[in-house]
């Protein structure tokens, strides 16, 4: 035998394997997808074993959701060095179990010790291994297709030789599975476990028939019979098994039934169209193993493996996701929108990597060298090896530096001081909402018991504005598009029915959306995160709902997963240590008794493997030249522009420069500082959507063409026309840069007294509630006019809003519309249309939307495209005939700035253009225009808002257009102030009590020459958000 | 959950064992008995009710007072006295007691407890709101609670002592204490100031409170307009300022109150600006208009007050300009735009473009802004065919050519 040498194969896999992963997971596994998430999970049993529920996300849900046992041991090792030592830990262990998982199976397929140690070896380094563990971090499901490749062997020995004792190795190891891991063993059994089945009754059939080709269809099904017994004790026992291990698993699923929108995953994407999915989830995972796909075919389809082969074949296919619409019929739609395809190509691919083993074994001291060495010389052996262990090597490499060069997260961010503001000041009695932190929201919420509405394992999203659309989180809403944006700004808009008072933003893409969603900065924390605050929001309740389960249920999950492990390592490990004290050594069963395959390589395979490797270096090459032809910039007019605003969209502006006419005299300098003064929602919040052009003019060395620019921003989608000329210079095309605003401001020092506001919070340095004379009294505000409208089908309460008080105020506002018999139809607050800060006596308009949950019914679709515009009216089942207004007050110290003058004006029928005048000392960095239309002078019926494209710096103008809606369907429902409320307190009454001479308004009102509607005049009214401000 | 299960049966044990002690006190108290003791105290001296009658283990007493019920030993086997625990003879107020023996009441009756003296030295007080308005209608009220040294309420008509402090002149009121308070409303006062309060019962004495005064609503100002030329240059800043607003009662109005500056110019209703008063004066910074014109200027605090009217007049900048073709009628350039004293237009002046067709119907406009006193239009691109006049507008001035 040559039993020392192999296990030394596999001993080297192991040191090699265990080194390189235990070294690079410290750089990789904590910027992984899922990890982090299993580390939350792992704080939840670290802090209460047996509680089920954590409040901490979608306020509250139950960990049962998800099987507990690598969870479990990430908590049981955190009290011995901490979460992450924990996570580190069991990381290194999984990468032992496949290691040498990997290495039994392949003894099942192959019989052969040192083709095995070469299938570990392989292993440990294959890109698909390194894809799920450092780029995806998925462990549980490591650990279990680990466990499942431990069991093959144990239940191949079981049906062969029927020992009772390979019964019981079986089964606990089949337990340790699927407390591992949900998906492995359901799908495991029919792709693993049945081919086992069926290469155990190939070799017992040619045991009895002497020689693999003398097996008929006869001997086998007696084989099948004889062998059905055993195959039924296990198939019904690991059932059994299965059910009951994670039985409060199941009775979840099927109390909260997985109702949810399907969240788009990139393995369900065409792979041919969405090429970067089909890096990820095709190419890399596959890797070299493509290059021999003809011979794995070949081999799995030898009679012997025919059964496995089927399963690859099965698996492959399904693994291409939405590349051909086999899978979705396959799998069924309700399963191919629920499951993520990429985990059939881990499973093709390790099912693979013996036969690739056998293949490289071959290849380096077997039957292949010698072949190749008889027909050609030394150099061209050496070459062919030479070029698939570079490829090996190469893609090993390509993945681990996936995550470094294109990074899926954001930069690791210091959590302490986050942690620390959360634990101070009682800030933790509200929820709080992360944006832009990727899956490291998950190691926050592990570090705090503070609640955030969001979360990070969507399977347990239990709000309906969260279940209803295909978002992930709400927290890296923006790549989500309309459905992300939509989600977030219901949060943003009604944070009291979450009690959602902070957000902390790692993205400055949000501060607009949370500025006129009337959000604050209230500081921004010493690594750099920005916490925003909402004012007039209650802290959550004491007790807080949550669905129990049965005690029996809560110990089962505490304790069958623990038990699992203990049992599978006593039959496993355990049992033979002892077997080998007591008897000194152990008899070795020779149970794989297959011989390995040597010297059959037909002719025709090898051409076609030939055939196969040219093809894909054809494919290969040709698509890198395509790429090239698309992305050189200046071969043409089209190139260039595209590629200019490209690099204007990642701000590469030394990129854009070069694009740039050199003979325009434009220098880098000069260009910089052209592009550093503008600001605003295009330049600053803005990601290209779409480009478009159309050329205009072409000759042989000059163009002018139109560019049609969609850009995407937290507000709305903007849609924009460029016109350019363009020069051909020396072969390469050039944009003639366009001419700079030239405009001079007056002064060069301003000064400008303005008041500025402090308020301490709370005096006295005390843990307790803010003492009672630090509470400042809420600023009184009146209500002036209200209105419930109903325009283009939908209804909304308009009206106007002054602060009497001395105080600035920062506004909420609540709309309640009721039927006629008093019963609230819809709550909604108000978001855009008002100005959230007002100065003492300032005035705003507003206008209160009810905005309902989308998509809520099935057959509605959500549209493909982005626009954060987007409104879905609240469905009424009576018609609204009255109204009340809640308005709340809270003295605002911040965002006070009001220095936008209307310095021009100028009206037609359908549009109204004006100029705005920054005279103030803030650069505004997003306008706002509120309008406010009125049939008769102070008579509102509508108010509408315009965001600017473009900021207005200090001193400068801007010049903005305004389309006016046709506002002749616009219908008053009902007027009046009985049921408008300001801080609790009926409106009359304060209206009798501070303002009862009040005069009607001075205003000068623009007139509006609209003919055939009623609405004759309007106002404007002005909200800035400044972008940073000084 | 073992845990918990262990606890229920020491519990259940324990619960058991009780049970069969109480059966066995058999001997039965005698009566009368009949309290000896006065029934007035002072709240945290020692309390022995004693009474006359035959001792006996079965006697206990059950106190009843406000804070709830409850069950006393007789002292030793001797005597039937019962002293209160510090808990019960520290609340002050109206006790009921019951003498009981088994399951009956032999004698009940009540005793009451003062408040100790001296009083706690802080005295409790609260006042809202924290601010108040200059309207002569507005008021703030002062709770106070004064106790003992056990928190005890002090008796009703117990005196308070309120006084005030308002721009260095004191007062001072007196209210009584009340059913367990006393409290009392502030006036506003007709300036707007600090006003200081504090109130004292006895030895007992409050922090100090204070209620801010408010300026009231504003009343009707004067505007006026500052501006270094009357020329419509389109550069230079016009500021709009208000006269010191101030309410009804002569006191400046608060900061930050906005004001808002309205212009109408020849047109109609045009520009808008805002400006934020500092010690009741509010400014806001406007452009100089780009061709003459006529502004009637007027200010408001919306439906609160509102200011005169003012004019003012702004003379054209521009005098005159050159237009230049270039030879192939494909560069539009205007030249020399010279301002006031002959100087070169500040920079940013806008120049619009109006192509006409032979039937002065506009085919297309563009706008420029002028630099270095000079603006160019590039008419490659609009390939106008029937154009017969370009227009030409700066500052006001007009002026056309013939392509």
């Amino acid at each position: 035998m040559m039993q020392p040498k192999t296990y030394s194969l596999l001993a080297f896999a192991l040191v090699l394997g265990l080194i390189f992963h235990g070294v690079s997971m410290f750089f990789t596994l904590e910027s992984t997808y899922d990890a982090l998430i299993h580390l939350f999970f792992a704080d939840h049993y670290a802090q209460d074993w047996f509680e089920p529920w954590d409040y901490r996300w979608y306020t509250g849900f139950t960990v049962q959701s998800y099987p507990p046992l690598v969870h479990q041991c990430i908590a049981l090792l955190s009290h011995v060095g901490g979460l992450k030592f924990g996570l580190f830990t069991m990381a290194l262990i999984i990468v032992g179990l496949f290691i040498t998982g990997i290495y039994r199976f392949a003894l099942v397929l192959t019989s052969s010790q040192k083709v095995a140690g070469y299938t570990a070896i392989l292993g440990a380094f294959s890109s698909m291994f390194l894809e799920t563990l450092h780029l995806f971090g998925q462990l549980p499901s490591l650990m279990g297709i680990s466990i499942l490749l431990h069991a093959l062997p144990e239940i191949y020995s079981w049906i062969k030789l029927g020992k009772l004792r390979y019964l019981g190795t079986s089964l606990s190891l089949i337990t340790v599975m699927v407390t591992s891991h949900h998906v492995t063993p359901i799908f495991g059994m029919v792709f693993f476990i049945f081919p086992l089945i069926g290469l155990v009754l190939m070799d017992v059939s040619k045991e009895k028939a002497g020689d693999i080709k003398s097996i008929t269809f006869r001997v086998f099904l007696g084989e099948f019979k004889k062998h059905l017994l055993r195959i039924i004790l296990f198939g019904f026992s690991s059932l059994v098994l299965i059910i009951i291990c994670i039985l409060p698993y199941w009775i979840n699923s099927k109390n909260n039934p997985i109702t949810q929108v399907p969240i788009p995953h990139g393995s369900r994407d065409n792979f041919l169209e969405v090429t970067s999915s089909g890096l990820v989830f095709f190419l890399i995972p596959w890797g070299v193993l493509l290059l021999i796909l003809p011979y794995l075919f070949y081999r799995f389809y030898s009679k012997r493996l025919l059964f496995f082969g089927l399963s690859f074949s099965l698996l492959s296919l399904l693994g291409t996701g939405g590349t051909t619409p086999l899978p979705r019929m396959m799998l069924g739609a309700t399963a191919f929108d629920i499951l993520t395809l990429d985990r059939f190509t881990l499973w093709a691919t390790i099912m693979a990597l013996p036969i690739f083993g056998e293949f490289v074994f071959r290849l380096v001291e077997g039957d292949i060298k010698d072949r190749i060495l008889g027909r050609l010389n030394k150099s061209w052996y050496y070459l062919g090896t030479g070029v698939l262990g570079v490829g090996f090597i190469g893609m090993a490499i390509f993945t681990m530096s996936l995550g470094y060069f294109r990074p899926a997260q954001p930069q690791k961010i210091k959590m302490l001081p986050i942690v620390n503001f959360l634990n101070q000041d009682q800030h933790d009695q509200w929820r709080y909402l992360t944006l832009g932190f990727g899956d490291q929201m998950a190691w926050l919420s592990a570090q705090t018991n503070a609640m955030t509405v969001d979360g990070n394992y969507h399977s347990a999203r239990r709000l309906p504005e969260l279940t209803t659309r295909a978002i992930e989180r709400l927290e890296n809403s923006k790549f989500r598009g309309v459905e992300g944006i939509g989600s977030l700004q219901q949060f943003l808009t009604v944070p009291n029915k979450y009690n959602l008072k902070y957000i902390f933003s790692n993205d400055k893409f949000y501060d607009p959306i949370l500025y006129f969603c009337g959000w604050q900065r209230l500081q921004q924390l010493e690594n750099g995160i920005m916490v925003w605050e909402r004012l007039n929001v209650p802290p959550l309740p004491k007790i807080i709902p949550k669905e129990d389960v049965p005690n029996f249920l809560k110990l089962m999950w505490g304790l069958i997963p623990m038990g699992t492990l203990i049992f599978a390592f006593i039959c496993n490990f355990q049992l033979g240590w002892l077997r080998k004290l007591i008897r000194g050594k152990t008899e070795k069963e020779m149970t794989f008794t297959h011989t390995v395959v040597r010297n059959e390589l037909p002719r025709l395979l090898t051409r076609i493997n030939g055939v196969w490797v040219i093809v894909l270096a054809v494919i290969f090459i040709s698509s890198g030249y395509g790429l090239y032809m698309d992305n050189s910039a200046q071969r043409s007019p089209e190139n260039v522009v595209k590629a200019y605003y490209d690099a204007l969209d990642f701000k590469e502006f030394e990129k854009a420069h070069s694009y740039i006419d050199p003979a325009s005299g434009v220098t880098i300098a000069q260009y910089m500082l052209e592009v550093s003064v503008t600001d605003g929602l295009l330049s600053s919040y803005a990601k290209m959507d779409s480009i478009g052009i159309s050329i205009e003019n072409l000759t042989e060395d000059a163009a002018s063409l139109k560019a049609y620019t969609q850009w995407i921003t937290p507000l709305e989608k903007i849609e924009r026309n460029y016109q350019h000329n363009l020069v051909k210079r020396e072969g390469s095309w050039y944009i003639q840069p366009t001419p700079v605003d030239t405009d001079i401001p007056p002064n060069q020092l301003l000064v400008r007294n303005q008041p500025q506001f402090f308020n301490h919070g709370r005096r006295r340095i005390t843990s307790q509630q803010t003492y009672h004379e630090d509470v400042l009294r809420q600023p009184i505000l009146e209500v002036l006019q209200a209105k419930l409208v109903k325009f283009e089908g939908r209804y909304s309460i308009v009206g106007t809003l002054q602060n009497i008080d001395n105080a600035p105020a920062d506004v909420s506002l609540k709309g309640t519309l009721y039927n006629n018999e008093n019963t609230a139809l819809a709550q909604y607050d108000a978001k855009y249309h008002v100005k959230h800060k007002l100065m003492p006596k300032e005035t705003t308009p507003f206008r209160i939307d009810f905005e309902g949950t989308a998509w809520v019914s099935e057959d509605e679709q959500a549209p493909g495209v982005f626009d954060p515009d987007t409104f879905t009216p609240a469905e009424f089942a009576e018609i609204p005939a009255t109204f009340d207004l809640q308005c709340a007050g809270n003295v605002a110290t911040t965002d006070l700035e009001k220095s936008l003058v209307l310095q021009e004006v100028s009206l037609d029928d359908r549009n109204l253009n004006g100029t705005l005048f920054n005279g103030g000392l803030q650069e505004v960095t997003v306008p706002q225009v509120l309008v406010s239309f009125y049939r008769e002078p102070g008579e509102l019926i509508w108010v509408d808002h315009h965001f600017l494209r473009e900021g207005v710096r200090v001193q400068r103008k801007q010049e903005f257009s305004y389309v006016i809606p046709d506002l002749s369907g616009v219908e008053v429902l009902k007027e009046g102030l009985e049921n408008c409320f300001v801080n609790g307190t009926p409106n009359s009454e304060i209206r009798r009590k501070y303002t009862p001479d009040r005069t009607s308004d001075s205003r000068n009102y623009l007139e509006l020459m609209q003919p055939g509607t009623a609405t004759r005049y309007m106002t404007l009214d002005f909200n800035s958000f400044i972008g940073n401000p000084r | 959950m073992i845990n918990r299960c262990w606890h229920s049966i020491v519990l259940l044990c324990f619960l058991l064992a009780c049970g069969e002690s109480k059966v066995t006190t058999e001997d039965i108290a005698e009566g009368p008995y009949a309290l000896q003791t006065e029934v007035t105290f002072i709240a945290g001296a020692p309390i022995t009710l004693e009474f006359s009658g035959t001792p006996s283990d079965q006697l206990v007493l059950l106190v009843d007072n406000a804070w709830g019920s409850t069950l006393l030993a007789p002292d030793d086997s001797k005597s039937v006295s019962f002293s209160l625990p510090a808990a019960l003879a520290q609340k002050a107020g109206l006790s009921n007691w019951y003498l009981v023996a088994g399951q009956t009441v032999l004698d009940s009756g009540e005793y009451t407890i003062l408040p100790a003296k001296p009083p706690m030295p802080t005295l409790e007080t609260y006042i809202g709101p924290p601010s108040i308005f200059a309207n002569g209608l507005d008021q703030s009220m002062l709770v106070a609670l004064p106790q003992d040294q056990y928190g005890n309420a002090l008796q009703d008509s117990t005196p308070v002592r309120i006084r005030t402090l308002f721009r260095n002149q004191q007062e001072e009121t007196r209210v009584n204490v009340n059913r367990l308070i006393a409290y009392d409303y502030i006036a506003t006062r007709p300036q707007a100031g600090e006003l200081f309060i504090a109130a004292s019962a006895d030895t007992q004495v409050s922090k100090e409170l204070t209620v801010r005064v408010l300026a009231s609503l504003p009343t009707d100002f004067e505007i006026e307009a500052i501006r270094e030329h009357t020329y419509a240059d389109g550069n230079q800043i016009v500021t709009l300022r208000t006269s010191p607003i101030q309410d009804s009662n002569g006191n400046s109005i608060a900061d930050g109150t906005l004001v808002n500056f309205q212009v109408k110019n020849i047109l109609g209703p045009a520009l808008h600006a805002q400006g934020q008063t500092v010690n009741g004066v509010a400014r806001a910074n406007l452009l100089h208009p780009q061709q003459a014109d006529t502004w009637e200027v007027s200010a408001y605090i919306s439906g609160l007050a509102k200011s005169n009217s003012i004019g003012l007049e702004f003379e054209p900048a521009v005098a005159d300009f050159s237009l230049l073709l270039s030879g192939d009628g494909r560069e539009l350039q205007i030249t020399s735009i010279q301002s006031y004293m002959e100087q070169l237009i500040p920079d940013g002046l806008t120049v619009s473009l109006t192509i006409l067709d032979a039937m002065g119907k506009p085919l297309y406009t563009d706008q420029s802004r002028t630099f270095a006193g000079k603006a160019s239009f590039d008419l490659t691109l609009e390939s106008i065919e029937d154009a017969s006049v370009y227009r030409i507008s700066v500052g006001g001035v007009t002026k056309e050519i013939i392509p």
